[in-house]
């Protein structure tokens, strides 16, 4: 089997290679600004397959509640705190 | 502006994989916490998987099922972050910065600079939050990138 490099892959909803966002890569050391990069053209930069994922987030939820996990309210309580801290 | 509304991104590293692959209970309760965030999107670094799959069969199929509701089968790959040679390029000048920065410190893991730098690409698109079990050694790295959007959390 041939493997392909990153530079032949494509985003896997648009189509658009890997390797013409990094050729707008302005990246060099000391140089921080990834803005226009390879991450530009990932299949995440695209809504529907953030919605996607969180469907099949919310089916593992559904899921696991069927096998009767159950989350203690505590725990519940620490994580909604610390998600309140992130900073935007 | 309400935290669920503004997009993020939460990328995992080793630790916290394998931490919610063996705990159904904390799994439950961050998957749920991740669903909240309507533009949200959980994001794994692929140097991650060289520490994540062990041989095990119990092991390796609890990481295969989370992994499984992470990523969309239909199109693997979708929701991992390559590491590029800039990516490689940028984690050793984050590494060499965090040693000078704490000289007294035993050096940050080559894994480690790696997901920060994974990070700090997507911090210019979005908000990021780091999941791990090892937040001393990923603060010092963020720290090095002076983004101010990265939170770094233990499960």
């Amino acid at each position: 089997m041939v493997s392909r490099g990153l530079g032949e892959k494509a985003c896997v909803r648009c189509n658009v290679p890997y390797a013409q966002a990094m050729s707008a890569t302005t990246y060099s050391a000391g140089t921080t600004d990834l803005s226009e990069s390879l991450y530009d053209a990932m299949p995440w930069e695209h809504a529907d397959v953030r919605d996607a994922q969180r469907q099949r987030l919310l089916a593992e939820v559904t899921a696991l509640k069927a096998d009767g996990v159950v989350v203690d309210a505590t725990l519940a309580e620490a994580i909604e705190s610390k998600s309140a801290s992130w900073p935007e | 502006m309400s935290r669920y509304e503004g997009r993020r991104a939460f990328v995992m590293d080793s630790g916290a994989l394998t931490t919610l692959a063996a705990n159904d209970a904390l799994r439950l309760a961050w998957l749920e916490e991740f669903t909240r965030w309507k533009h949200g999107v959980v994001l794994i670094p692929e140097i991650i998987l060289a520490e994540t799959f062990v041989g095990q069969k119990a092991s390796d199929f609890r990481m295969a099922r989370l992994l499984g509701a992470v990523e969309d089968m239909a199109n693997p790959g979708s929701l991992w972050l390559p590491v590029t040679k800039e990516i490689f390029k940028r984690a050793g000048v984050l590494r060499s910065d965090a040693i000078l920065a704490a000289p007294r410190r035993q050096a940050p893991s080559v894994a480690d600079a790696t997901v920060v730098a994974c990070a700090e690409s997507v911090s210019f698109k979005m908000a990021v939050t780091i999941f791990t079990t090892d937040p001393d050694d990923l603060e010092l790295l963020v720290d090095q990138t002076r983004r101010t959007n990265i939170a770094v959390d233990a499960l």
